[in-house]
């Protein structure tokens, strides 16, 4: 045989391309390629055996990783920190720090958020979510969603689905929101001067979801949301007026 | 910029499922593999300002893991025999079907490879690594890198047609 069979091995993983085969060495494999069935076929078979291994492993890539290799990534820095730019998530820390009293969110929520918002590529330009200066902040259908739909005129065919609305202790409105379109993609979003922040993500249970859509009454609502929601409630949720009368003042308190 | 690794950060956070599977060829168990992932990027978060921009990352992640693991099949003194490999199927899931049977003879095969063979064949089969990157990542030449991939391709053939797998 003309060439080894380790350099067939090595055309067929496309390692020669560059400093380790010259041209004229190629277009030689080339040509034995051509006139050589059995040296066809074995190039061949090295570039199936490639494929074929690849393929075998593939499996645990679609896995989610384990949060607690998410959380190992994390060191002292929350969440938004990995994600966004440094400063803008110190300040969203502290500002969260100085507003918010949820343990639960670091708790529970931090290492999840990391791997939701690459999950579901929520960091494209035209996601829902945006990380901004001041943290996760809703933009686009789920910001125009969050201020102007209420609960009771929901429609099956709806991008966002709305679920409760309440005020926290601070008066501040929340409202729970799902988007089945995004892998049942559900959080809590607390409206603040600048914006919808989106507090807390989980990823939606879909075997909840009903055929009408994500209604997210309070026993559809993913455990780690509503474990936050029981902590931060002040009073009941919002019924259908109190809804539209905070949406009519722009869920000011 | 107070933090020159945020981004560094996020690609490892990107990189964790093809760790995943890497740690689980090299090691060849569930939770080996993700306890070296852990180690492994916890060791990474230690020293971001040894990465080299120069390198790719994938392959500076997986050398920490190879020497992680080499640490600690060393520490736990066993011999490798010990390191049984878990039953075929680790990597797919329930509902079988031909190709689903074909990837269990075939990570069957893997795990029957010598280490050295099966990181070879690891790194540049399963992660798709250039054989000189494959071969920075294990400290060889890349001349070692090409002959104990050679061999354990070889081994994999001989081992996938014997068990009645599809050899291709």
């Amino acid at each position: 045989m003309k060439f080894s069979s380790e350099l067939l091995m090595a055309y067929a993983d496309d390692e020669l391309a560059g400093d380790r085969l010259d041209a004229a060495t190629r277009s030689a494999i080339a040509a034995e390629i051509a006139s050589d069935p059995q040296i066809a076929r074995q190039v061949q078979a090295f570039r199936e055996q490639h494929a074929q291994m690849r393929a075998a492993f593939d499996g645990v890539l679609s896995e989610p990783v384990p949060d607690r290799l998410l959380k190992s990534l994390q060191t002292t820095q929350p969440v938004a920190v990995a994600l966004g730019d440094l400063n803008a998530a110190r300040v969203a820390k502290r500002e969260r720090a100085r507003r918010w009293s949820w343990p639960q969110f670091s708790a529970i929520a931090a290492s999840l958020i990391v791997g939701i918002i690459l999950g579901n590529r929520i960091l494209q330009p035209t996601a829902p979510i945006r990380v901004s200066g001041s943290g996760l902040t809703a933009q686009g259908s789920l910001d125009h969603a969050l201020t102007t739909q209420l609960a009771a005129d929901q429609q099956p065919t709806d991008v966002v689905r709305l679920g409760l609305s309440f005020q926290i202790r601070s008066g501040e409105y929340c409202r729970t929101f799902a988007l089945p379109k995004q892998n049942n993609l559900a959080g809590i979003a607390c409206r603040q001067d600048d914006g919808w922040h989106v507090h807390s993500l989980s990823n939606g249970e879909p075997g909840r979801q009903n055929s009408a859509g994500y209604r997210m009454a309070g026993s559809e609502l993913p455990d780690s949301l509503r474990r936050i929601i029981e902590a931060q409630i002040s009073g009941e949720p919002l019924d259908a007026n109190a809804e539209r009368t905070a949406r009519a003042q722009n869920w000011r308190r | 910029m107070s933090d020159p690794h945020v981004q560094l950060r996020h690609s490892i956070v990107e990189l964790l499922p093809r760790l995943r599977r890497f740690a689980r060829t090299m090691t060849r168990h569930h939770a080996d593999a993700d306890d070296l992932v852990q180690l492994s990027v916890e060791r990474a978060i230690t020293r971001l300002d040894q990465w080299n921009p120069q390198l790719r990352l994938d392959g500076w992640m997986f050398k920490i893991m190879k020497n992680a693991w080499i640490d600690e099949v060393r520490s736990r003194g066993r011999s490798r025999e010990i390191f049984a490999p878990e039953e075929a199927g680790a990597f797919i899931g329930d509902t079988s079907s031909d190709q689903q049977l074909h990837a269990m003879a075939v990570q069957k095969a893997m795990s029957a490879l010598p280490d050295e063979q099966r990181f070879a064949v690891s790194l540049v089969l399963v992660e798709g690594l250039p054989y000189k990157e494959a071969a920075v990542v294990l400290d060889i030449p890349i001349g070692t890198l090409t002959s104990r991939l050679a061999r354990g391709r070889e081994a994999l053939q001989q081992l996938l047609s014997d068990s009645g797998g599809r050899p291709q």
